[in-house]
């Protein structure tokens, strides 16, 4: 074996074992022939797009193990989940204001807090209209509120309104995209833009959270201020939701690999359980064990129709 | 209805795929020669492409050789994809007569008004 087609090897690791046992010998054909005469490394370009491409089949090919009823399951869970979060938030997030007035209180839709409350009537509305019938179209119903999910939060943060509680913001956001994706598969898991969309989706979500909690807080003894709290405790408080995020994107990404996405719930579940208790106080002691049980069955079907579909596809491979 | 637009490393493959069953390096060799040396796709590419494709039934694995003993599959346009690809052309046709009848008319006026 030369140097070159020892490298290509090593490029071809990016895809899946499956793929590579059936086509990685055609495909190192093709990238010998491919490859002009004396070369003795992978081009940078080709190395580039072989690791992409690779990734890509990965991620496509652990999508196509996720059968169509979990996707629609997935697709109403969301849609359902911004909902009752829209509730709950409209409730005790709201309405009546949960703060005293303070010089750092800027505009309000009063009675309303924040501008939040905007994207919780549209959310409900939207999954009402969506339910009813009167609105066919989910999957553009579901972009509109995604981007005003966004809409929400640039306004807020760039604006003298109310912020927007920062979790609620995030999971919802995280739950449109999830349902965009979801909503995405017209037939079968084809194509790899909805799996690629959870994948990004479940950064995103990681990512925006420091940089949201960055941009509204002052360096102040020893941490900065996230409405009016300390730094200190933004894991406590939001850890839950970053935590539960990973794990449904995880649904998406790694169902082959139950176990992963089962220990992601279980870490996921106690935290957001301290997060939301920290957030409203001692109001929802009936709500909080509702949407806990709630999020933790909707989990648990997603990952028995996954173990599911990983028993299949081992039979139809042997 | 009229099915949703090909991106454009599909319709090179399907394009290509017209002359008859080719495979993975005669498929980046005639997309090269057709695009005049414009479009290179690259075996990452080309492959994730054409298990897309096969995935949506618009072409199909005619054949295998071994060729210093590695495989070599032949691919070739199914029904569907031929009918999607004659779809594709007639709609830049139209596209294009559009145009150019666009830029006639402009033309006319121009050289009215000098």
């Amino acid at each position: 074996m030369n140097p070159l087609e020892a490298s290509y090897r090593r490029l071809l690791r990016a895809y899946p074992v499956e793929w590579r046992e059936e086509r990685g010998e055609e495909l190192l054909a093709v990238l010998m022939e491919w490859a002009p005469d004396h070369q003795t490394r992978p081009g940078v370009r080709d190395a580039l797009d072989l690791i992409w491409n690779g990734l890509r089949t990965r991620i496509t090919s652990a999508s196509r193990a996720v059968p169509q009823t979990v996707m629609t399951r997935m697709s109403l869970l969301s849609l359902a989940g911004g909902a009752a979060m829209s509730a709950f938030c409209l409730r005790y997030g709201e309405v009546p204001p949960p703060y005293t007035p303070t010089p750092h209180m800027l505009i309000t839709i009063a009675p309303f807090y924040s501008l939040g409350t905007v994207l919780y009537v549209a959310w409900l509305a939207t999954v009402g209209l969506l339910a009813t019938g009167v609105v066919r179209n989910a999957r553009r119903a579901t972009k509109v509120l995604v981007a005003l999910t966004g809409f929400v939060g640039l306004t807020s943060v760039a604006s003298r309104w109310n912020i927007i509680a920062a979790p609620p913001l995030v999971l919802m956001g995280f739950m449109g995209l999830l349902a965009l994706s979801a909503l995405g598969a017209p037939k079968v898991m084809t194509g790899s833009s909805r799996a690629v969309l959870g994948g990004l989706a479940a950064i995103f979500t990681g990512s925006f959270f420091p940089l949201y909690a960055a941009f509204w807080g002052a360096p102040e003894s020893g941490g900065f201020y996230f409405y009016r709290s300390s730094s200190l405790w933004i894991v406590e408080r939001c850890g839950g939701f970053i935590a539960l995020a990973l794990a449904i994107g995880g649904a998406l990404a790694s169902l082959r690999r139950p176990g992963w996405l089962v220990a992601a719930v279980l870490a996921g579940v106690p935290w957001l359980g301290l997060a939301l208790t920290y957030w409203w106080g001692p109001s929802p002691d009936l709500i909080l064990p509702g949407v806990l049980v709630a999020a933790a069955g909707g989990l648990a079907l997603l990952v028995r129709d996954g173990m599911r579909a990983v028993s299949r596809s081992r039979v139809t491979l042997r | 209805m009229a099915s949703k637009e090909l991106r454009e490393p599909t319709f090179l493959v399907l394009a290509a795929l017209a002359n008859g069953p080719q495979h993975g390096y005669a498929l980046m060799q005639s997309i090269q020669e057709s695009t005049q040396g414009e479009v290179t796709l690259r075996p990452g590419t080309l492959y994730t492409a054409l298990d897309r494709l096969t995935a949506d039934g618009l072409i199909t694995v005619t054949g295998e050789e071994i060729v210093d003993g590695r495989p070599r599959r032949y691919y070739d346009l199914t029904e569907e994809g031929g009918a999607r690809l004659t779809e594709a052309v007639d709609r830049m046709e139209a596209r294009a007569r559009a145009a150019r009848t666009a830029l006639a008319s402009r033309r006319r006026t121009r050289e009215v008004t000098a």
